[in-house]
This record gives C-alpha cells, sequence and structure tokens, in this order.
C-alpha cells in the first residue's frame, strides 16, 4: 500500500505570537491519486501552507522536468489534480477551487554542460560546439526522503542514469535535489544558511560525480530555470547582486544575488505582491560545505523566450497554466557554477547551487544576537571602565592632595 | 661613587689610558660609534629574518622538489613557533644569568646558523625528520636572539633615541623578510641550472645560511665593541651585580605584566589577520589575488617604512602610554571600518599599518622604563614568549573562528581583542599614576626632572645632614636610613610642636617611591 494516497498529515500546534507570522504547514505526496499512481514512480508534493490572512499551495513535481508552483489563494481555496489528465500532460489537469491572487512557477528547464577552454568561468550559450545541453526529465527520478514535520517539510530526490535516447546521451552519475518547504523566518541548517521566510522555498542542488563529456577537457556545469510568474512579459526580470556586511551564516560570502519579477499592472505593489529567487554565489564542492572547499557561481541577465507554451510544455506548469502562459511572464535565467581558477568540476566532481523561491519581499539579514552581545559589550564596557578610573580618583586622589594643601 | 678615592694606583693609570680614547676617533661617546653599533644590531636580526620565511618564499618549490604537502609544510613554521611559546623566556633569563648579552648573542646566533645548515642539510638529502631538526634549532636561536637584540637596544640606548632604535629594528626585520621573497626565487632559478631537485633546494638554502654568517660577524663585532665601550664608559661600575633568579619574575611589577598583556591582546589582531587576510579581500571586496596580496601586506611595507619614524617621533615627544592607547585606537578603527563598512581596504590597512608601527615603536621601550637593567633579558623574553603563545593559540581559533563564523566574525573577535588591549593600556596609565605620578607618560623632559627630583631626597638629606647643625641631634640608627625632605620637615615639625598631618605616613611617601 506504500504507493496508494500516503496521506502523510502535519499538524503544528499554534506556536508562541511572539514569533510573528507563521504559517501551518500541512503535506501530502501525490495528493488524490488514488490507484492510479499504484506502482508508478511519481513524486509529486502538495504543500499547503496557511498563515493569518491566506493561503500558500506549493506544488513540487518530480515528472517531467522538475517543477515547482507557488500559488497565493484565501483559506477556503483547495487544489485538485485531475490525475488521469495530469499524467498525460494535458493543459488544466491543476485546477484551484478559486482564482489565485497570485502565481509563480519555476522549471528546472537545462543542465547545460560547457568547455571553459581559456578558463573564463563565463559560459557561451551561441558555442554549440563547446555546450551540451542535458534535460533534466531524462534522469531516473528517485525519492530518497520526505520529512515532515512542525518546521519545516523536506523532499530528496536523487536523478540518475540520464539516458536521452533522441540525442543519443547518456552519463552516469547523479543529481540530487533537496526541497525544503518553511513556516517561519530563519536561517535554514545547511549551508549557505540561507534566510528563508515563511513564503518561501529552499532549492538544494547537488552534482555529484555527474559524468562529464569526454570530448571535453575543462567541463563546468550551468543551470538554466524557465520562470514563469505574472508581470508584464516586456519587462526582464531584474538581477541585482547585493553586497553585505554580515557573512556569519555564510562564510566568506558577502552577496546576495537576488532576481525579482517585474511590476505588472493589476499589481498595487510589485515589490510586496511579486515572487523573487534569492541566492548565495557560493558552490561548494565537497560533501562538507565549508569555505576552503568552494567556488563561485555566476548569473547572466535573463533571456525572452519567444514560444511561451512549448517552453513549459515539458513540465508541470503547463497542467496549470495551459495556453494562459502566453501572456504571462516566461523568462530563462541561467547560472554557471564555477570561477576563473577554481579547477573546473573534474577536481572534485561535487557542485552545488541552493536558492530560494519567495513570495513577497526577501528578508534582510540582521545582526545575530551574539554580535550584538559583543558591541553592547565593547560599547558598554569603556563606561564602566571611565567610572572606575572615575571612582578610584575621587577615592584614592582627593585625600593625597588635601594633605598636601595641608602641608603647604 | 665616582670618587676613585679608595683605587689601587694601577687601575689609575689604566684610567688615563682610557681618556684618550674617549677623546679619539672611536669614542663611544661619539655618534658615529653609536650609528655604526645600531647598524650591525639591525644587521644581527637580517639574517635570522631572511632565512624564516625560505620556506615561504620556495613554497611551491618545496612541494615540487621535495614531494612535501601541504600539512608537512605548515609543520616547518609550527615547530619555528611553538617551543619558542616557552624556550624564548628560557633564553631571555639564560642571557641574564647565565652568558651575558655579549657571549649570549653570539651563542643564539651561532644556534640560529647551525640550525639553518642543518635546515640545508636535511633539505639537500631530503630527510624531513633532520629539516625539522633544524627549524626546531633555527627556532630556537633566533627567538632568543630577538630578546638578545632589544637588550643590546636598551643597553646602549636607553634614554633618548630608544624608540627610535626600536622602530629602526621592526623596520630592519621587514626589509629582511621582504629582501627573501624578492631574492630567494631568483637564487633558486639560478641554481637550477646545475642541480636538480632536492639538491638544488638545499644549495639555495645554504646560500641564504650565508646572511646568517654576515649576522653572526656582526655579532661577534658588536661583542667586542660593547665590551670595549663598557670599559671606557664605565658602565655598570659601583653597581652591584645582581644574582639574578627565576624567582625575580614574581616581583615584576603589575606594569609589566600589562604591557605583556597588550603584547599578546594587540598583536593577536595583527599577525592571524594579515595570515587570513587576502582571502578576506577576495571574497568581501571582490579583489583579484594579486591586489589583494599587495593590500594585505601594505600593514608590513608601511611598519618598514614608518617604524623608524614614528619611533623618533615617540622619542621627542615621550608619552609612551598615550601613544599606546593612540594607536590601539586607530587599529580599533582600521578593524571596525574594515567589519563594518565597505570603505577602500587600502584606506584600512594603511591606517592599520601606521598604528601597528607606532605601537611597537612606542610599546616595546616601555619594558625597558620598568624594569631593571640586570632583568631586561628576562622581561623581553617573557614578554616574546607570552606573545608566541597569543599568536600560536589565536592562529588556529581564528582559523575555526573563519570556517564556522565567517570573517564578519572574525573580525568581531578581533575588534574583541583590541578592546582587551585599550582597556589594558587605561590600566597601565592608571597603575603608573598611581605608583610614579606618571613616569612613563611623561615627555622627556619631564622623565628628566622626575629623575633628579628621584635623585635628590638621598643628596639633599646628606647636604642637610652634613651642614646642618642639628646633626648631633640624630642618632646613628636616622643617619643609617635614607630619608626624604619630607621626613626631615616633618621631624622639625615635631621637634617645634607642630602638627603633624594625621595622614601623612603613606600617602604623601607614596607618588616619590
Amino acid at each position: 500500500m506504500n504507493n496508494v494516497f500516503v496521506f502523510l498529515f502535519l499538524f503544528v500546534t499554534l506556536v508562541d505570537i511572539g514569533y510573528g507570522t507563521q504559517r501551518i504547514l500541512r503535506s501530502w505526496l501525490n495528493h488524490g491519486c488514488g490507484t492510479i499512481c499504484k506502482d508508478k514512480n511519481l513524486t509529486t508534493v502538495y504543500l499547503r501552507a496557511d498563515g493569518q490572512n491566506d493561503t500558500l499551495h506549493y506544488l513540487w513535481d518530480f515528472d517531467g522536468n522538475p517543477s515547482v508552483l507557488l500559488a497565493l489563494t484565501s483559506h477556503s481555496a483547495s487544489m485538485n489534480i485531475s490525475w488521469e489528465d495530469f499524467l498525460l500532460k494535458k493543459k488544466n489537469s491543476i485546477t484551484f477551487t478559486e482564482e489565485p491572487m497570485y502565481t509563480f512557477g519555476v522549471v528546472f528547464n537545462k543542465i547545460i554542460e560547457f568547455n571553459d577552454t581559456n578558463d573564463t568561468a563565463l559560459i557561451n550559450i551561441a558555442n554549440l560546439l563547446n555546450t551540451n545541453i542535458l534535460h533534466p526529465m531524462f534522469f531516473q527520478w528517485d525519492r530518497k526522503t520526505l520529512i515532515q514535520n512542525n518546521e519545516f517539510v523536506t523532499l530528496n530526490m536523487e536523478g540518475n542514469s540520464y539516458n536521452d535516447s533522441i540525442m543519443n546521451i547518456s552519463r552516469d552519475g547523479s543529481i540530487k535535489f533537496s526541497l525544503m518547504g518553511f513556516c517561519s523566518l530563519d536561517h535554514s541548517e545547511v549551508m549557505p544558511h540561507m534566510l528563508h521566510t515563511e513564503n518561501s522555498t529552499q532549492v538544494d542542488i547537488i552534482f555529484d560525480h555527474l559524468q562529464t563529456n569526454k570530448s571535453f577537457s575543462h567541463s563546468r556545469f550551468a543551470i538554466e530555470l524557465l520562470v514563469v510568474g505574472e508581470g508584464n512579459p516586456e519587462i526582464p526580470m531584474f538581477i541585482n547582486p547585493k553586497k553585505s556586511l554580515d557573512d556569519e551564516h555564510t562564510p566568506g560570502i558577502f552577496e546576495v544575488v537576488e532576481v525579482r519579477t517585474p511590476p505588472y499592472k493589476s499589481m498595487d505593489n510589485y515589490e510586496t505582491q511579486g515572487a523573487y529567487l534569492q541566492w548565495r554565489p557560493i558552490s561548494y564542492t565537497t560533501m562538507s560545505r565549508n569555505v576552503i572547499n568552494s567556488t563561485e557561481t555566476m548569473q547572466y541577465p535573463p533571456i525572452k523566450v519567444s514560444n511561451h507554451t512549448s517552453a513549459v510544455a515539458d513540465s508541470m506548469l503547463y497542467c496549470y497554466y495551459g495556453d494562459k502562459v502566453d501572456t504571462l511572464l516566461t523568462q530563462r535565467i541561467i547560472v554557471s557554477l564555477g570561477t576563473k581558477g577554481d579547477g573546473f568540476y573534474k577536481r572534485t566532481y561535487y557542485s552545488t547551487w541552493t536558492f530560494l523561491i519567495g513570495y513577497g519581499t526577501p528578508p534582510d539579514e540582521q545582526f545575530s544576537y551574539l554580535v550584538i552581545m559583543i558591541i553592547s559589550i565593547g560599547l558598554g564596557l569603556p563606561l564602566i571602565i571611565l567610572l572606575g578610573v572615575g571612582l578610584y580618583l575621587c577615592i584614592y586622589k582627593l585625600p593625597k592632595r588635601s594633605g598636601q594643601a595641608y602641608l603647604n | 661613587m665616582e670618587g676613585g678615592i679608595l683605587e689601587n694606583p694601577e687601575a689609575t693609570l689604566e684610567r688615563s689610558d682610557d681618556e684618550i680614547a674617549l677623546q679619539g676617533f672611536c669614542s663611544p661617546k661619539k655618534s658615529l660609534h653609536k650609528v655604526f653599533g645600531l647598524t650591525l644590531m639591525c644587521l644581527l636580526g637580517f639574517g635570522s629574518y631572511f632565512c624564516f620565511d625560505n620556506p615561504g618564499a620556495l613554497q611551491d618549490d618545496f612541494k615540487t622538489d621535495l614531494q612535501m604537502p601541504t600539512s608537512q609544510f605548515v609543520l616547518l613554521y609550527s615547530i619555528y613557533s611553538w617551543p619558542n611559546v616557552i624556550l624564548c623566556f628560557i633564553g631571555g633569563f639564560l642571557l641574564d644569568s647565565v652568558f651575558g648579552i655579549r657571549l649570549g648573542t653570539i651563542i643564539y646566533m651561532g644556534l640560529t646558523l647551525i640550525g639553518q645548515i642543518i635546515f640545508a642539510t636535511g633539505a639537500t638529502i631530503n630527510t624531513f625528520w633532520l629539516m625539522m631538526v633544524g627549524r626546531f634549532v633555527f627556532g630556537i636561536g633566533a627567538e632568543s636572539l630577538a630578546v638578545a637584540q632589544n637588550s643590546y637596544a636598551v643597553l646602549w640606548f636607553k634614554g633618548k633615541e630608544l624608540n627610535l632604535v626600536f622602530g629602526l629594528q621592526l623596520s630592519f626585520a621587514r626589509v629582511g623578510s621582504t629582501v627573501n621573497f624578492l631574492v630567494m626565487e631568483p637564487i633558486y632559478n639560478y641554481v637550477s641550472q646545475y642541480y636538480k631537485g632536492p639538491e638544488c633546494i638545499g644549495i639555495a638554502l645554504f646560500l641564504a645560511a650565508l646572511t646568517c654568517v654576515i649576522s653572526m660577524i656582526c655579532a661577534c663585532v658588536l661583542g667586542i665593541m660593547d665590551k670595549r665601550a663598557e670599559r671606557l664608559l664605565r658602565r655598570g661600575e659601583g653597581q652591584e651585580t645582581e644574582a639574578v633568579s627565576l624567582t625575580d619574575v614574581k616581583d615584576f611589577k603589575l606594569i609589566f605584566w600589562l604591557i605583556a598583556l597588550i603584547c599578546i591582546a594587540y598583536y593577536v589582531a595583527i599577525f592571524p589577520f594579515v595570515a587570513l587576510g587576502k582571502v578576506f579581500f577576495e571574497r568581501k571586496y571582490a579583489f583579484e589575488p594579486s591586489n589583494a596580496n599587495t593590500v594585505n601586506s601594505l600593514v608590513y611595507f608601511i611598519s618598514a617604512i614608518a617604524s623608524p619614524i614614528l619611533g623618533y617621533l615617540v622619542d621627542r615627544t615621550g608619552k609612551n602610554v598615550s601613544w599606546v592607547f593612540i594607536s590601539i585606537l586607530v587599529t580599533i578603527v582600521a578593524h571596525g571600518l574594515l567589519a563594518f563598512t565597505y570603505v577602500n581596504p587600502y584606506v584600512c590597512m594603511i591606517l592599520m599599518g601606521l598604528a601597528y608601527s607606532m605601537l611597537a615603536s612606542s610599546l616595546w621601550p616601555l619594558i625597558a622604563l620598568v624594569t631593571p637593567e640586570y632583568q631586561l633579558g628576562t622581561a623581553y623574553g617573557i614578554a616574546q614568549a607570552v606573545q608566541n603563545l597569543g599568536l600560536a593559540v589565536v592562529s588556529i581559533l581564528a582559523g575555526i573562528i573563519v570556517d564556522h563564523g565567517g570573517y564578519f566574525m572574525l573580525e568581531m573577535f578581533f575588534l574583541g581583542w583590541l578592546w582587551i588591549s585599550l582597556i589594558t593600556a587605561v590600566a597601565i596609565w592608571v597603575s603608573d599614576v598611581a605608583t610614579t605620578g606618571g613616569y612613563l607618560n611623561m615627555t622627556p623632559s619631564q622623565r628628566e626632572k622626575y629623575e633628579q627630583i628621584q635623585r635628590t631626597p638621598e643628596s639633599l638629606e646628606r647636604e642637610k645632614l652634613l651642614t646642618s647643625e642639628s646633626t648631633s641631634d640624630l642618632s646613628t640608627d636616622d643617619l643609617l636610613q635614607p630619608q626624604s625632605d619630607i621626613s626631615i620637615r616633618n621631624r622639625y615639625l615635631s621637634r617645634i610642636g607642630g602638627m603633624v598631618p594625621p595622614n601623612i605616613k603613606t600617602p604623601i611617601h607614596r607618588p616619590l617611591r
């Protein structure tokens, strides 16, 4: 009975109001699928996060190209999947009982391997000779673990034995995917300890000993995301690397890269009503994630997509958006892993990339309590010392002076 | 006691020869003599600073020619620094108690030279343990030699030029290390035309050992000069030779220990920072590696130029404690800018370099001001030992902090240490004001006056006692006791029936002690 309607239910007893905005997480694997999913290797996680004013629905799907759908509705809305149509990748097989206020989708569209002969760490997608495109849907995706508790929901997936029969490419090695949904504002457990809100999902990708193209001597990998959302399709998304002072949570990294959806006519305030992607430009090159074993990531300006429908056709997003996608913002974002002189992917055969998909405004990093404590001690101690010196002078110096005055 | 009445005729004759020598061109009183001595003192350390960083300059060649992994390579530096957490204290103590400054310097220089030769031999035959032995012996010699160098400087220049001399020595140490980085690679390349592999490294290291030979010659010449100067200037005559023992350490003044604390707390915010700085500048400011290296080494580069100049400034103005305080404050500003702003790091590092040079020029001479001459070796030995200890421990800690808490936390850590040293500087000032009335923070002219006053009570009393009519009234006990003018005045007051202030006993004598 393991695949039949595994009902996984999570309940959070309401936590202190002091925590501020909190969401109650509930998640289901292959929600409402029933017997159709039996004996099929399917992983579609539905995560429902109920907040005070609204509900966020997440759908993480690994049928076709891995994809994430985010929808904002009122409390009363629910999501339905017509599984027979869904498995055939038919449009409108995912529906909500009411029209969502906002939706946003990300497809893990391509893995691009490129031969970086000049060690620039910059990908040139126009150079077909030096690039190889792998489609994530040709991996054999297996569900490793699904952890559900009060604070978060984690889905770990592993893609193995890549086989693209059309292009006749097959690869050993694996891609590990880890998706996390959260109930509150906090730093995540694993490096790079991204600061997530209750409105965001963290995606962690590992290229673990993925076989490289034999004819490429200096292989690097890049990831192409396809972003679909409500927003003006004509305006490119805005990529903004921001500097910070504090690298306490991600040692050695002082930058965070933010991608925001452009403003849209129906939005009152695109900053709070849009969506964003966010990551630290770091890629770890060993299992034990630390600064010494890391390299950087590079981002590129978003690329417009000419035919929206065919772009999303191989993913779950088509099942929801259907032909509507033509009027929506649909752009590609490429991020390459590695930097000049890091020895290429072949040095450790291990690369990671971690990013957040969120709704609303990305949270600002704040100084931790430890830092604030140190600063206050630093500023407080001199005051105490001043006081001490003053007292000392009062007690020991004044009597002596009066004594001398008396003598003179 | 310069009376000379009790001296025998031979001694008097000898003295007259000395008088002639004192008038001559090579007189120890002439500044030329001092300048020559100073040059030798600086060159004394050149060899050890040059050879210390030989492995660093030839890092890649060590790894390829000797197939040495990084972990082993790091050990070459650890074996140098760890034993010196204790050994340079012992080295300083032996300098005071057994060897004496001249022989001590030659012995330590000899150890340095022998160590380098063993190291070079070990490299030639590619035997790692022998190289370690070499670095160990080299370390013992070099660190104790630095202590001896300090003692020499104090012995020759205490008074007017000491801060400048300390600055010059520091600057020369940096020059030695810089020259090493510039020269070793070309030397290696030259040697590699004739020899290959371990032999090539070995021979390059033997050539480097020549700098130690030069330093050794300097040590001998300096010893001869010092002996002659001691005889001609009658330095130390009339002073009883004090028996030096290890237990003297407990009698060191509080101020000395506070200075030692600054030696730990301040330097751990400089050296370990520079060690990790290159990557910090690459990460936070997105500098190219070469650019990051430049800005990182700016501290040392500036100190090479600024130390003597700032030393001279301290010589002219005195007020060492204030300068120490200012240096620490400026360093805090520099670290603060690095931690909390994106201000151009060149600005921060220039500030830090200046502050660091100023501190080195004003802090180390303080030890000479609070320690009797016969304990100088021990005192400088201790200061250097605790500094080594602090650096060894904090370097490891700093690495851990960067890995787990990031560079921002590291900066907070350094700022914490700097706060400690700033507070310690205030404590030094308070304690000094309390015990001597602020001798350490006086201008040179104030210090001179202070020293005169210090001398006067006894001489004044003696004069008074010899001329006064009331001599006969005094018991012999009173005469044997050294007394201050105040106590004599009090005695008069009590005799004529005046009232003696009741709280007189302790507080009044306090600042004069």
